[in-house]
C-alpha cells in the first residue's frame, strides 16, 4: 500500500491523470483504467481524477485542459517502461522532465504502473485465487508478456518480477518467465514448467486479442480459430482447470484488471519524482 | 496560486446561464435543482418512453456502443444512441458527463476561447510522430486535405470542428463551413479538435502507403 504520508495533503489539492494506450478496435482495452480511475475517484484523494489515451479520447494532448489543479500527478498505466513511456508520452504532453512547470502549473511524471515492486503483491494474489486448494510447491508460475526483438525492456519488468516472488518466500514449485513472441516462447509451457499445476498470468494492462485469443492458442487451450474466442471474451478464463499435456493449467485473466491495481497507481503516486530547482516557466 | 480564475465546473455553470443548451448530438434540459441530458433528437420525447439514468458514468456506458452494437471509439462520431434519458443533480455532475460524452470538450473550449490552447497544423501533428507512423510526416499540403475530407466529414463521421491550419499560415479553406466554423448557434459549444485524433493519423499512415505503393516507390 503506498504510504499516507507521503504528500497526501498535496494531493487532495492535485489532480490524477492516468494515462492508457486505448484501442479503436477493443472495447475492454480501457476500461481496466476507468474502473482504477473510478475507485480512486471514490477515495476521494485527489481533487480531481482523468484519463487519457493515445487511440482513445480524450487525448493526450487535451488532457490538461480538462482539469482545474496546478498540481498533477501523471501515472501512466503502462506495463513496461519502453517506447511509450520514454518517447511518446513526454512528447504528447510536452513535458520537460520528470517535473514539469509550464503555464503555472507543476506536472509530476511518475514511473510506469508495471514496474513498480508492488505489482508483486498483485500476482501472489492472482496465482492464490485461480488456483484455490493448490499448495503453491505444487505449481509452476509462468508470467507470460508480449515480448519484442525491438525493446529489451519490454521483458525487463517481468523479468524483475519472476526474480522477487521467487524471493518472497510464497513458496511456489517454480517462477518462470514467458513471451509471445521471443524466447523464452509461452507456447513451450510444458518445456518451461516441471510441477503438476501450471498457473498462466498474462502480465498486460487489459484484456484483448493477446489474452482472449493469441496466448490460449499458444497454450493449447483451444483451436486457432481466429475470433472464436474475443466472440466469448472472458470464456476462457472460466474453464479452469485445463487438463493439457498432462499437466493442470490454470489461465488467469490480464493483470491489469485486477481490482488492487489501484493501489499500485497510489504506489507510483508515493514515489513521484520531487520537486526540481528549474524556475517555473 | 491558482491558475485559472474559474474551475471548469463554474465555467460551465456560466454557459448554462447564458443559455447554452447543445453539444454535438446531446442537449442539456433544466430539471428541478439539475439537469437533464437527451440526445437531441430526443429533447420532445415523453420521458416515460426514454431509459433513465442518473450517474455521470451511465454517460460512459450509453457512449459506449453506437445503435447497431459497434464500438465507438471516436465519441465525435454522429452516432450517438437514442432512447435514454441522464438526470443529474448538480452543474459538477454534469461536467463529468459530458467528460464522457464528449471528451474534454468544455475544457478545449475554455482554454480556446481564453487563449491558453494552439492548435497543432495538421503537418506538424503528422511530423513529429514516430515509430510506425512517422511515414505520416510524407504526405504534403494536398495530401492532408484529401485525407481530412476522406475521414472527417461533419455530416458522416465527426462532430468535431476543426480549429488547426494545414500548416502555419496556411487555413484549411478547403472543407464546409459547418467543419471548421468555431462559433456556432449561441445556444451550442462547439466541440473542438484542437489536435487531428489517432483515428485521423492511421488512415493518413494507410493513405500515405497506398500512394507511395501505386507510385512503385
Amino acid at each position: 500500500m503506498a504510504d499516507s504520508s507521503v504528500s497526501s495533503s498535496t494531493w487532495r489539492d492535485a489532480a490524477l491523470v492516468i494515462l492508457g494506450h486505448g484501442s479503436t478496435q477493443n472495447p475492454d482495452s480501457s476500461t481496466p483504467t476507468w474502473q482504477h480511475a473510478d475507485e480512486l475517484r471514490r477515495r476521494g484523494l485527489f481533487r480531481e481524477v482523468q484519463c487519457a489515451f493515445w487511440k482513445e479520447e480524450p487525448g493526450f494532448r487535451e488532457v490538461m485542459h480538462m482539469i482545474d489543479s496546478d498540481h498533477v500527478f501523471v501515472v501512466p498505466n503502462f506495463i513496461s517502461e519502453g517506447y511509450f513511456t520514454r518517447d511518446v508520452l513526454p512528447r504528447e504532453l510536452e513535458l520537460q522532465g520528470p517535473v514539469t512547470h509550464a503555464g503555472g502549473r507543476t506536472i509530476r511524471y511518475c514511473d510506469p504502473v508495471g514496474i513498480h515492486p508492488s505489482m508483486t503483491r498483485l500476482l501472489l494474489k492472482r496465482a492464490a485465487e485461480i488456483a484455490p486448494g493448490v499448495p503453491p510447491s505444487e505449481i509452476s508460475l509462468v508470467i507470460v508478456g508480449h515480448g519484442t526483438s525491438l525493446n529489451e525492456n519490454s521483458t525487463a519488468a517481468i523479468k524483475s518480477q519472476v526474480e522477487l516472488i521467487r524471493a518472497s518466500g510464497a513458496g511456489f514449485g517454480e517462477v518462470v518467465d514467458a513471451y509471445m513472441e521471443e524466447e523464452p516462447l509461452i507456447a513451450r509451457w510444458d518445456e518451461l514448467t516441471t510441477a503438476p499445476n501450471v498457473v498462466v498470468v498474462p502480465f498486460f494492462i487489459a484484456d484483448g486479442l493477446h489474452s482472449y485469443e493469441d496466448i490460449p492458442v499458444l497454450l493449447g487451450l483451444t483451436e486457432n480459430s481466429p475470433g472464436a474466442i474475443s466472440a466469448n471474451q472472458g470464456e476462457v478464463f472460466r474453464r479452469n482447470p485445463y487438463a493439457l499435456r498432462g499437466r493442470q493449467l490454470f489461465y488467469s485473466a490480464a493483470i491489469g484488471t485486477d481490482e488492487l491495481m489501484a493501489d499500485v497507481i497510489m504506489d507510483q503516486v508515493a514515489a513521484a519524482p520531487q520537486e526540481s530547482t528549474s524556475p517555473a516557466a | 496560486m491558482t491558475l485559472h480564475p474559474k474551475s471548469l465546473t463554474e465555467e460551465l455553470a456560466d454557459w448554462l446561464a447564458q443559455g447554452g443548451r447543445r453539444i454535438g448530438e446531446i442537449v442539456i434540459l433544466p430539471c428541478g435543482e439539475g439537469w437533464e441530458v437527451r440526445h437531441v433528437d430526443d429533447a420532445e420525447s415523453p420521458a416515460s418512453s426514454l431509459t433513465a439514468h442518473k450517474t455521470p458514468e451511465a454517460a460512459r456506458e450509453i457512449s459506449k456502443y453506437d445503435a447497431a452494437g459497434q464500438y465507438r471509439p471516436l465519441k465525435g462520431a454522429p452516432n450517438l444512441v437514442h432512447g435514454w434519458r441522464l438526470t443529474l443533480d448538480t452543474t459538477a455532475a454534469l461536467r463529468d458527463a459530458l467528460d464522457f460524452f464528449y471528451p474534454a470538450a468544455l475544457g478545449n473550449w475554455v482554454a480556446f476561447t481564453q487563449g491558453r490552447a494552439t492548435p497543432s497544423p495538421i503537418r506538424e501533428t503528422f511530423a513529429r510522430q514516430t515509430g510506425m507512423y512517422r511515414i505520416t510526416g510524407l504526405l504534403d499540403e494536398d495530401d492532408c486535405r484529401a485525407v481530412v475530407a476522406d475521414n472527417c466529414a461533419y455530416a458522416t463521421n465527426c462532430r468535431r470542428r476543426i480549429a488547426w491550419p494545414v500548416a502555419a499560415g496556411v487555413p484549411f479553406d478547403t472543407l464546409p463551413p459547418e467543419k471548421t466554423n468555431l462559433e456556432p448557434a449561441p445556444d451550442e459549444m462547439p466541440v473542438l479538435c484542437l489536435h487531428a485524433c489517432s483515428l485521423l493519423v492511421a488512415s493518413a499512415r494507410t493513405y500515405i502507403k497506398k500512394k507511395r505503393a501505386a507510385a512503385g516507390q
